[in-house]
């Protein structure tokens, strides 16, 4: 384990030999060209990637207009549910005796009971 | 299609080239950079290059590659861009995402080379006056080291970067890189020392 207190120190004959072994170009032009490069590259990135952006973009109208759309249906929708609803609820029901004929099954239950009451 | 973009031989935003420690300048180059300025984002690259290629070269060593990871880099940069925030160091955001660009190459291509430096070590931009023979001790001393090991002694020996900012580059806790540090300074020692020796 190490700790900040004991780290082996530095040799300088080292640092310098490792320096030399890793120094950058220290020509002026090379980093010209390399910036350069690297401004084509990002340039190039740019082109190829913009019609995608445009893409992303009109896309992104696009959802927000159906999005909308879609809404104003959805409330145009619910106002006439709604405005039915209450003209169903105002009409008084003129057919309560036979719904409620209908959901005894009359027959059925009359067949029983005679097969039990019958000797 | 590869836009024409001539090498910039002057700053292109305002007046002389800004040095990385002046704040204020980088945080409006950053702005303008972010408002989608070319020249902003030229000036950045112009101001950081030398640092992000010599962080990179500390983790690839080989000059090449150190080239294509900082190009790498500055790509990942210039499409991060919005999501960086101007008041923080540009320096520092950049080099983490140099350091990243240069270790996804590395494990690129430690598959297919299997771990053995590369002879064009340094060899593009040789000092004459160098050793040969100093060098290919050197050489011999960096392969012992562990990749991680190699990477912190360049970025904290050579370019001096702190233990933390070393940390943060490689993905690695501090103290592991304060004894990768001690390790990789133990090692080298050891071994040229000795070959010094020898001789």
């Amino acid at each position: 384990m190490i700790d900040g207190h004991h780290i082996e120190p530095q040799d300088p004959r080292i640092t310098a030999a490792l320096r030399a072994f890793v120094a950058p170009p220290g020509d002026a032009a090379y980093w010209s060209a390399l910036e350069a490069t690297m401004l084509a590259r990002l340039a190039e990135d740019e082109d190829w990637t913009a019609p995608f952006a445009r893409w992303t973009s009109a896309g992104l109208i696009a959802a927000a207009l159906a999005a909308l759309i879609t809404g104003a249906a959805l409330v145009r929708t619910h106002d006439v549910e709604a405005r039915e609803m209450a003209t169903l609820l105002e009409t008084p029901i003129s057919f309560p005796a036979r719904v409620a004929a209908e959901v005894t099954e009359p027959g059925g239950r009359e067949a029983t009971l005679r097969y039990v009451i019958e000797p | 299609m590869i836009a024409t973009v001539s090498p910039p031989t002057r700053p292109a935003v305002g007046g002389a080239l800004y040095v990385p420690d002046d704040r204020a300048r980088e945080r409006e180059l950053v702005l303008s950079a972010q408002r989608g300025s070319h020249d902003a984002f030229a000036e950045l690259v112009r101001a950081h290059q030398r640092r992000a290629y010599a962080v990179a070269r500390a983790i690839v060593l080989d000059h090449h590659d150190a080239e294509d990871a900082v190009q790498e880099g500055f790509l990942h940069a210039y499409r991060a861009l919005a999501r960086f925030r101007p008041g923080e160091p540009f320096g520092a955001w950049l080099h983490r995402i140099v350091a990243n660009a240069a270790l996804d190459l590395q494990r690129r291509r430690k598959v297919r080379v299997a771990g053995v430096l590369s002879e064009t070590l340094a060899m593009p931009f040789h000092d004459p006056a160098e050793s040969d023979e100093l060098r290919r001790r050197l050489k011999a001393a960096l392969e012992r080291l562990t990749e991680r090991q190699r990477s912190v002694i360049v970025l904290h020996d050579v370019e001096g970067f702190r233990h933390a900012e070393i940390g943060e580059m490689l993905g690695i806790p501090e103290g592991t890189a304060r004894s990768d540090l001690h390790h990789a300074r133990a090692t080298l020692r050891r071994l040229l020392i000795d070959t010094r020796s020898d001789t």
